[in-house]
Parts: C-alpha cells; sequence; structure tokens
C-alpha cells in the first residue's frame, strides 16, 4: 500500500514552535502550596464533620482531610476555607476577583432542566413533541438578536399554554384565578422560584396589569398570560448578579443570599435552587462560607446532582457541536463489523455513565483513568468483546479487564470518535490527551512544516505510516516528542475500540512509547508498554489534575482560565493530592473560593 | 426603500400576534401601514448561499466562460443542469478570485490554516488573527451580511444566516466559520428551522380582525412587563458590555420589520409547503435543505430579513447520497483530511454527486423565488440578488481563483442575466480548472495546484463583485467609499486588501482597484 500525506485541516496537526515551552501554570511547587501566602481563608474549621468529614478544605497544606468513606459524620478535620488567594504558587496566578457578566442567560440545557422542576414540562406536545429549548437559540454570551428573542417567546407562550391545558396546570395555580388574591399569591409563590428571589411590590403590581385589561380575560386566560411573561421576563432568561453590599475584606461586591443559591443550584443541579435552599436564601443563611459548604454538600447527594456532572464532563472533555466527540459517528462496516449505526449513541451515553458513576460514587481523579467499569448495551458489547446477546437496549454496568480497559479514555466513545471512518489516528488520539488531559499547549505548525511529503513505502501498520508523515524535522519534535507516543499507546484499540493486536494494513500492533506526561520542557519521556502505563501516569499527574480543576473553576464561573481563577486552582489542585481525594469534593471545594460569594463589575 | 417607517412588530405584538395565533384583518394593518407614510416600493434583498469545499470545476463550468447562455447551454452542463429552466435570469460571474488564499508557501495568503483563513476571510476580506490559530483565528472584520443588514433591515437587525444541518461553528473550530457580526467575533446563526418558522409564523397576518380580544391586549401588556423588568435591571451599574445586552434587548421590544407584505400569511406558507408539521420533521439534508430554503422565500415574501445568508454542512456525510465519507475528506479525493495518497475509490463520482446535489438545492431556491409574483409582472426572484458561492474553487487544491459562483435575478434590473461574464479580461475561453487531472492514475497529485487553475487566471478581486452586490441592494458609503450606515455614496471598497498577496503582510490597508465591475450591469 502506497501513501503519501502531508496533514492539512481538521486533522490536528500540531507542531509545536516550543514543545512545552509556554506551558499555563504549571504545577511544580504545588506541594508547597498553603493558604498563607495571600490566604483569606482558614477562618472556620471543623464543618466538614457535618457530612463524614469527606471534604478535604484544608487551608494550610495539601491534603489533610479527604477520608472518602463519607460514611458516618465524622472526621472534618479541615477547615472550611483557604481556597482563594495562594499567591505565588502558579507562575501568573494573581490573587483577585475577576469580573464576570452580571446577566447571563441560562444555557440551553439549564432552560429544559428549570422548566421541568418548575412546571413538569419535559416535551412541548404542540411543537413537535421536542425539548423546550430546541425553540431556543443555540447558547452564546452576546446580545440576543431578534430570532432568539422570539425563541423565548414562543417557548414561554407554547410552555404556559400546554401547562394550563394539562395536568401540570397545578404546579402553576391552585386557587381560583377569578380572585385577585388567588393570583397575587400565585405570582409571589412562582415568581419566587422563577425568578430565585421574592418579587417586589413594583413587580407584581407590573404583572397584575393582566388582570384589568379591556377587555377582560378569563381567569385561565390570565394565568396563563402571567406565566407566559414570567417565562419572557429577563429577570427569569438570565441569572441576574445585582446586590451592592461590600465585602470590608477584599472591597469586593458581596452576592445576596439568593444568587449564591442561584450559583450553587445552577453549578451543582443545572437548575433552580429546591425548597431547602430558597429557604435558607430567604433567611440569609448562605453568606458564610459554612453556609455555603452545607448547602453544597447536601446538594451534591441529591441525585440532580448527576445533571450538573454530567455537563462538566461535556465541557472539560470538549463534547460539542463541530467536535470529534460528535462528528465521527460511522465506520467502515465491512472492517468494523461491531460497530453498526447504532452504536454511536449508546457509545457516548456511557461517557456520561461512567463519569457519573466515578463522581457521585465517591470516586477520585485516579478512578477517572483507571477504573474497570463499563456501560454497554447490545449495540456496543461486542466492542468490548462481551456476547451483545446478553445485553438490551439500557446501558448495563460491567466490569472489564483493568489490564485492559482502564478509565474513560479506553472507552468506545472516545476511541470511536478520535478516530476516521476506516482507520485508527493516533495523531488525533495522542493530541487529545496531550492538549485537552494534561494542558501542554499545541501551536499550530510553522509555516512549511506541513509541506514535505513523507516518503513512499509500505507501511505494515498506521504506527510506521504516522511516524514517516511526521518525520520531517518541523513535525518531529512535537509529533515524535509528545502527540504521536502518547496515541501509539492506544494503537491496541481500533478505530472503533475493539482491542487489536494486529493491525489492519498486517504488521503487528506496537503499543509501546515513551511518552512524556509533564509540561516541564525538561521532562524526559516514561516507557511505557501498554495502555494501563499511560493511563497511570496521568491518573497521577499534577498536571492533569491541574487542567481538571482549572476546568471545573472555568465551568463553574463561565469564565475563561486567568491568573485570578489560577490561584483557586492551584490550591484545588493540591487537594486532589491524595489518590482518596473524591472527586465531587472538589465542587464543594471551590464553593469555598471567595470568588464564589463576591464579584466585581467589568468595566 | 422603505426604512424605519412602521413598526409592524410593535403593531403585532399589540394585536397579540405574538402571544397567540391571533388573526387580524390584513387590510386594517395596511391602513395603519398608510397612516404611517409607508410606500408600496419593493425592498431588495441579497440572498446568499454558501457550500464547503469547492467542486469539481471543470464539470461545474461551461466551456463558454463568457457570452450568453441558454436553457440549452445549461442543460448540457454535467453540473448544473438542474438551473436550466431559470438561465434568462441567471449571471454566471466568470474571472473572480476570493482573498488570502491557504498555500505551503504563503505567498497568496496567510499560513494559518487552507479552511479557517478562507472562512473567516471570505466574507470579509480582512486576516485572520491570532494568525497561528489553526483552529481558532477569526477575522479582524466584519462580514457583508452584517455589513448590509446594518443598512438594509429598518433598525439595523441582525441578518438571518441559517446554518442547514445545524449550528456548527464555535470558537473551538473556525474552519466553516462565514458569519462574524464583529471584528473576531463569530455569529452563530440559526440552525432549526423550527426556530426561524416561528419567527415567521408571528408575522402572518390574515382572517378576522381581533385586536379587541384579552389575547391581543395582554400580548403588548406583556411586553410592557418585560420592558419595565429590563428598565430596572438599567439601573444597576454594570459592564458596558452588559448595559449592551439589555439596551439591545429593548431594541428588540421595538423591533420594526419593514414593509407590510399582504402575502405573509399562512396560505402562503402553506404554498410553499411550509407547516408545523413539515418544518418540526426531522429529516436528513435533503429534507432539510429545502425546508430551510423556503423559509428563506418566507423570510423574504415577509420581509422579515432583507439579508439571508444561509449554508450548507461543512464535513457533512451525505448518506442521502449513500456516501459514507464526510464531504471534507472526499474534496481531497483520499477520505480523510490529509493531502496527497491514494485516492479513494470511485471518490470523483461521489465528488460530482455532491455537486449535483448542491446544484438541485440551489435550482430550488431559485425556482421558489421566481414563484412569488411581485408586481409589474416581477418575481421575488428578479428583485434580488441571490447568489451561490463556493468556500473554494477545486477542493483538494484549494485554489480561491476561478471561483464557481452564480448570480440568479438580477435585482431589480441592475444586473445583466442570461450571461456568463469573464471579469477577467473577457475572454470566452477561460480555463475551468483541472479537477479531473487528479486521481487519474489512482493517487491525487503530487503538485495540488495542478488540479486548480493556474493562479494568474481568473484572479480579479472578489471585493469589487461585493461592491456590485451592495451597490444593487440599495448599501451606500461614506466619503471614504466604504460602506457606512448614513452613508450617500456608491461603494467602491470593500475589506482590507483587494490584492491576495497582501494578506501575508502587516501592509497598511490598501485597495488597489477601487469600483465595482461594470461589465456585470445591465446597463
Amino acid at each position: 500500500m502506497i501513501k503519501k500525506r502531508y496533514l492539512v485541516a481538521g486533522a490536528l496537526s500540531a507542531t509545536l514552535t516550543a514543545c512545552g515551552a509556554d506551558v499555563h501554570a504549571p504545577p511544580s511547587g504545588m506541594g508547597a502550596m498553603s493558604g498563607t501566602a495571600g490566604g483569606t481563608g482558614g477562618t472556620t474549621g471543623g464543618s466538614g464533620g457535618t457530612t463524614g468529614g469527606s471534604l478535604n478544605t484544608g487551608g494550610t497544606s495539601s491534603g489533610t482531610g479527604g477520608n472518602s468513606s463519607g460514611g458516618g459524620g465524622t472526621g472534618g478535620t479541615g477547615g472550611s476555607s483557604g481556597v482563594a488567594g495562594s499567591g505565588g504558587i502558579a507562575s501568573d496566578c494573581a490573587p483577585g476577583i475577576p469580573a464576570t457578566s452580571q446577566v447571563p442567560r441560562m444555557k440551553d440545557a439549564a432552560y429544559d432542566a428549570v422548566v421541568n422542576d418548575l412546571l413538569g414540562v419535559t416535551a412541548l406536545a404542540t411543537a413537535g413533541n421536542v425539548k423546550p429549548s430546541a425553540l431556543l437559540s443555540p447558547d452564546s454570551d452576546g446580545s440576543l438578536d431578534d430570532i432568539s428573542w422570539n425563541g423565548y417567546q414562543k417557548a414561554a407562550q407554547t410552555i404556559a399554554a400546554e401547562v394550563m391545558a394539562g395536568t401540570n396546570k397545578a404546579k402553576f395555580i391552585s386557587c381560583d384565578g377569578s380572585s385577585a388574591d388567588c393570583l397575587t399569591t400565585t405570582l409571589k409563590t412562582f415568581g419566587r422560584k422563577a425568578f430565585r428571589r421574592p418579587l417586589t411590590d413594583t413587580e407584581v403590581t407590573s404583572f397584575m396589569r393582566l388582570n384589568s385589561l379591556t377587555p377582560k380575560g378569563t381567569p385561565d386566560q390570565v394565568a396563563q398570560a402571567m406565566l407566559t411573561a414570567l417565562l419572557e421576563s429577563p429577570s427569569f432568561i438570565m441569572l441576574p448578579e445585582l446586590g451592592q453590599n461590600q465585602d470590608p475584606a477584599s472591597g469586593a461586591l458581596a452576592l445576596t443570599s439568593y444568587e449564591i443559591a442561584t450559583r450553587l443550584s445552577f453549578m451543582l443541579w443545572g437548575s433552580v435552587p429546591d425548597d431547602t435552599l430558597s429557604a435558607a436564601a430567604d433567611a440569609g443563611m448562605l453568606t458564610t462560607k459554612d453556609q455555603i459548604l452545607a448547602q453544597a454538600q447536601r446538594m451534591l447527594k441529591d441525585p440532580r446532582a448527576a445533571g450538573g456532572v454530567t455537563s462538566f464532563l461535556h465541557y472539560y472533555a470538549g463534547i460539542t457541536a463541530g467536535s470529534h466527540w460528535v462528528n465521527v459517528t460511522t465506520h467502515d462496516p465491512n472492517k468494523y463489523p461491531t460497530f453498526t449505526d447504532a452504536s454511536y449513541t449508546p457509545a457516548m451515553a456511557e461517557m456520561d455513565s461512567f463519569y457519573q458513576d466515578v463522581v457521585l460514587n465517591g470516586g477520585s481523579f485516579k478512578d477517572m483513568f483507571l477504573s474497570p467499569n463499563a456501560f454497554v448495551n447490545k449495540d456496543t458489547a461486542a466492542i468490548y468483546g462481551l456476547n451483545p446477546a446478553s445485553y438490551g437496549a439500557d446501558l448495563t454496568k460491567v466490569t472489564l479487564d483493568a489490564n485492559q480497559r482502564p478509565g474513560f479514555l479506553t472507552r468506545a466513545g472516545f476511541l470511536s470518535t478520535f478516530s476516521h471512518y476506516d482507520t485508527t489516528s493516533p495523531i488525533l488520539r495522542g493530541a487529545f490527551i496531550i492538549t485537552k488531559v494534561l494542558g501542554i499547549p499545541l501551536g499550530t505548525p510553522p509555516p512549511g512544516a506541513e509541506q514535505t511529503a513523507p516518503p513512499m513505502g509500505d507501511y505494515m501498520t498506521m504506527r510506521e505510516e504516522i511516524d514517516a508523515l511526521t518525520a520531517p524535522d518541523k513535525c518531529k519534535s512535537c509529533h515524535h516528542g509528545y502527540i504521536n507516543p502518547a496515541g501509539y499507546v492506544l494503537e491496541h484499540y481500533d478505530s472503533v475500540g475493539t482491542w487489536q493486536d494486529t493491525d489492519p494494513l498486517g504488521g503487528p500492533i506496537d503499543g509501546t512509547g515513551n511518552v512524556i506526561v509533564s509540561a516541564d520542557p525538561n521532562a524526559t519521556p516514561v516507557a511505557m508498554s501498554s495502555p494501563l502505563d499511560l493511563m497511570q501516569a496521568i491518573a497521577a499527574s499534577d498536571q492533569a489534575k491541574f487542567v481538571y480543576a482549572q476546568q471545573l473553576v472555568a465551568f463553574a464561573t463561565n469564565r475563561v482560565p486567568n491568573p485570578n481563577d489560577d490561584c483557586v486552582v492551584a490550591t484545588l489542585t493540591s487537594n486532589m493530592a491524595s489518590d482518596s481525594y473524591p472527586l465531587v469534593n472538589l465542587i464543594a471545594d471551590y464553593t469555598q473560593a471567595d470568588s464564589f460569594r463576591l464579584r466585581t463589575v467589568g468595566k | 426603500m422603505t426604512t424605519k417607517l412602521f413598526s409592524r412588530r410593535t403593531l403585532l405584538r399589540g394585536l397579540g400576534g405574538a402571544a397567540v395565533a391571533a388573526p387580524f384583518l390584513s387590510s386594517v394593518a395596511e391602513r395603519a401601514a398608510k397612516s404611517q407614510g409607508m410606500t408600496a416600493e419593493i425592498p431588495k434583498r441579497l440572498i446568499v448561499y454558501f457550500t464547503h469545499y469547492g467542486c469539481l470545476t471543470d464539470r461545474w463550468f461551461p466551456a463558454l466562460s463568457h457570452g450568453a447562455l441558454s436553457s440549452t447551454d445549461y442543460m448540457n452542463m454535467q453540473t448544473l443542469s438542474p438551473l436550466a429552466p431559470y438561465a434568462q435570469k441567471l449571471l454566471m460571474v466568470r474571472g473572480i478570485r476570493a482573498m488570502n488564499e491557504w498555500s505551503f508557501q504563503g505567498t497568496l495568503g496567510q499560513t494559518t490554516d487552507p479552511h479557517t483563513q478562507v472562512c473567516g476571510t471570505y466574507f470579509t476580506c480582512q486576516p485572520v488573527t491570532p494568525s497561528d490559530g489553526k483552529f481558532t483565528a477569526t477575522p479582524t472584520g466584519r462580514s457583508l451580511d452584517h455589513v448590509c443588514a446594518d443598512q438594509l433591515n429598518p433598525n439595523g437587525a441582525v441578518p438571518l444566516f441559517m446554518q442547514i444541518g445545524g449550528v456548527n461553528g464555535s470558537s473551538s473550530n473556525t474552519q466553516a466559520v462565514i458569519s462574524f457580526d464583529q471584528p473576531n467575533q463569530i455569529f452563530p446563526g440559526v440552525g432549526s428551522p423550527t426556530q426561524v418558522w416561528n419567527s415567521l409564523t408571528n408575522l402572518f397576518g390574515s382572517g378576522a380582525m381581533s385586536a379587541d380580544t384579552y389575547a391581543a391586549v395582554s400580548g403588548q401588556s406583556i411586553v410592557d412587563i418585560v420592558h419595565d423588568d429590563l428598565s430596572t435591571l438599567q439601573r444597576v451599574n454594570m459592564s458596558s458590555a452588559d448595559q449592551k445586552k439589555l439596551s439591545d434587548w429593548v431594541d428588540l421590544l421595538h423591533q420594526t420589520s419593514g414593509t407590510m407584505s399582504a402575502q405573509c400569511t399562512q396560505d402562503t406558507a402553506t404554498g410553499l409547503g411550509l407547516t408545523n408539521q413539515a418544518v418540526q420533521a426531522n429529516g436528513d439534508i435533503s429534507q432539510v435543505a429545502p425546508i430551510m430554503m423556503d423559509l428563506a422565500v418566507l423570510t423574504a415574501v415577509c420581509d422579515a430579513n432583507r439579508v439571508i445568508f444561509m449554508k450548507m454542512p461543512p464535513n457533512y456525510v451525505y448518506k442521502n447520497l449513500n456516501l459514507t465519507t464526510e464531504s471534507h475528506g472526499l474534496s481531497h479525493r483520499i477520505g480523510t483530511a490529509f493531502m496527497g495518497g491514494s485516492c479513494l475509490s470511485g471518490v470523483m463520482d461521489m465528488l460530482h454527486s455532491i455537486d449535483v446535489f448542491y446544484a438541485q438545492q440551489f435550482a430550488y431556491l431559485v425556482g421558489k423565488l421566481d414563484g412569488v409574483p411581485e408586481g409589474d409582472g416581477t418575481t421575488l426572484l428578479d428583485n434580488t440578488a441571490t447568489v451561490w458561492f463556493q468556500e473554494m474553487s477545486d477542493g483538494d487544491s484549494h485554489n480561491l481563483n476561478n471561483l464557481p459562483i452564480l448570480q440568479a435575478g438580477g435585482c431589480g434590473g441592475y444586473f445583466k442575466t442570461g450571461w456568463a461574464i469573464n471579469v477577467d479580461g473577457g475572454s470566452a475561453n477561460m480555463s475551468v480548472g483541472n479537477s479531473d487531472g487528479d486521481c487519474k492514475n489512482g493517487s491525487t497529485l503530487s503538485n495540488l495546484d495542478d488540479a486548480g487553475t493556474p493562479s494568474t487566471v481568473a484572479s480579479q478581486p472578489i471585493n469589487r463583485y461585493f461592491c456590485n452586490l451592495m451597490n444593487a441592494v440599495g448599501v451606500k458609503a461614506d466619503a471614504t467609499g466604504f460602506p457606512a450606515v448614513g452613508g450617500t455614496q456608491p461603494v467602491v471598497n470593500y475589506g482590507k486588501y483587494d490584492d491576495t498577496t497582501l494578506f501575508n503582510t502587516n501592509q497598511p490597508a490598501t485597495i488597489k482597484t477601487p469600483g465595482e465591475y461594470s461589465e456585470l450591469r445591465a446597463s
């Protein structure tokens, strides 16, 4: 077989001008982290005891707590803070609170969850039985345009009409709508949930004008118009942060208890606060770190946490429109009979289930990369060498060979989408691990780097072909140094994720590689001979943990990584030092950062 | 042209149009419109259809590059035969080069990425930054759709940009992003037919007047409630970006939608094949694409937008054509994003089938536009400039010269139709490219340029054609000759450079050849 290729668009052909030279926030020195340098934490202690002491929020060092059993209300050794302001850890960490938009719109996924929680609506029968967000524009941060605004209006109108005509009506109004008192009560009760704060008297008056129009509406018409108006309101569609109280220590503005409740519920559940959280907000009991922590711990045990966790996985792994995760959904059926047209969807669903399983069952960072748990159905079982006849349409949890299938990067969802239609792609897989998981930035190829065609040859393996392809000097340093070896170690998984010992080109698979898993430019490669070697190295990598924590903060705040947040990230990373530190605690720990309670105003 | 004369949307909301499907007498609306001084002048529109990865140029172009093209001529074309019925209304613009071509050497543009820089520059004629942002670079200026919408849409409302097959552009991969509302800011547009449909059904008028119903009056009150809420938020100290978000929202409450069209009705929609059921159907691309095109037509009929851009998806597996490899890999002839190597078996036929599919879709759009009468014997098509642009010429060579461009409709008599016009010297036998030279011997050409057209041929800047289009639809320039709101002059300048070799330099903005192509005009 003769091939000569050079890389162009879409092939993630990353050649670095100085591979690893410009690494964001290296983890070196992480072990020296403490809450002393500029830290404002350490004010409270022992609160972890209320939830089984599983939180490692100690402000003084890395990993004092971390009892992952979570069982009995013991423990609680750590203070609840020390998260913010540990300056000088990462190279570009700068204490401070970054500005964020005060009027962010709900994401579309959250819109669906909110409408379900408030009104029990999951699909709109009169709009083709689609989920409510199908009427909305894709998520964006800029101004609304006409079509986007129309989408919100149409969704509000459709939801209100269906609610008033159906069994969910009582979720909005449960009294006699012909009475003004009933309407006022309804407005206040439902508005409190929808706006995530009490309505002002002025607002109530504004809405009540719908009851005094000419011609007059029937009680149901008025109620429907009110629900429509509530759902079209900017205070519903956006999550405004308007509190004006100044934090004496920092000079920043403190979020109100209502705003804290909203941050908590949208971060942890992707939806509105429940009654308990709302009651805490009403009582002003969400102003201290301890109060926030207690709620966060409670909320993470709620089944709704699965939604927030899944959203974060998609953010972390980049499972978005236009990504490889969603673009490569089919494979050559002749070469890969185990992967049918029905395989892609359950393979991707497994990614969600796997991650939820790890995070919500007390798993740690290493479990993400080492757990042998898998979730298969009749359309994916064969990929893992299991008998499809033993499984139905639903995903079933199974335990695979821990040596052969360690963690989520050895699952079909990743392996089949970071491949081509009819071949593996060591470059795509390797680049994902280097850039996404380890956070080693890859520049773009310098001009001409892609120019030289590889020598013709009769390649017996994909590895040989990629080696030749990336042999020119300008490609070599990064491809041979970083990207390719990480991909080669996964060459035992074919284009759809099935284990292979022989390459489709005829040669034996060489799954060894000298992989660099550190962002330190002077790091030496580590010899690896199996996927397990690679996954163990990632699981132990401070750099990978830093990236994970950084993505968590970016996800929670809707901010790109920045020096201010990196101080928090550094401390969160140190919390993850222990292999027994439950990942779920990282989320609760983040709520202890100053930047979770405080805000600044942008220019 | 009529602008800002009548707040149609506000009227409709007042009648409850947004809240429910409350019908009203169009005659009432028309009276209201007339009382506000509206004229009946037919608006001009710009409609663009964009496809990725070029085509097999020597099957797409006719041999005749300059001269009259009859229906028979189109019938004989391998790719464009579906357009034959409209030959007299077509203008094939030959000799054009798009800006910022990628090459190994960087001689014809930046070296960022063969697609990122091309898509980013295409309608902006601006370089992309960061120049090493292979998957992230965006252009330093706004795109044509937004520049036109500024002036053509009442209140400068944003254009309608429909991504057939779903919104696919994001900041993490800019290889297929063509619309930018601000410098370096991606405009995602709309991917869902339902959303476009819902925005149009609000505008329908027909049946009995019902302004005195509760639904009608509550519709206006809800707008007022939203306005009150925004006003409260606006009183809080916020960043300028946040303030803009709020004020832009307030503006939407007062949005005007231009002239009132008596044809903007459910009946018209039904006549186009648009119903709730049809729009909500989740079919494959062969079903979704015509629906999006019907929605474009309805948008024009309702005058909901005068700038309508739509594009086919990137990296798409056209299963409706029995293909199993995505379109980008096919354009490289080998089935993957690599360049060079062994040709996929049967790849030329596969590419041709995609090209024909694209042509069929464009023919469908043109036919539908031509089916809407607009007075004086003209049709919607006649009063519109509807243009099929392609990302590049040949998809393997990635060349941007000798660009395949097909315009339909003379835009109210502005353009000469029924012809191919070669703006690069007027030769009648200019090269049709060499796409079929690829894969003859089982592997792709070692010199990619060999599949395209020599770079000195058919290389007149696209900027000037954009000037034609802007002038045709009524966009004005200020004293600099660049398009500007409030301007009164013809547009003679567009973009940063009109010489593709300057894109890989840091030279100051330079337009070497101002003006439009006079040879494209009817008179």
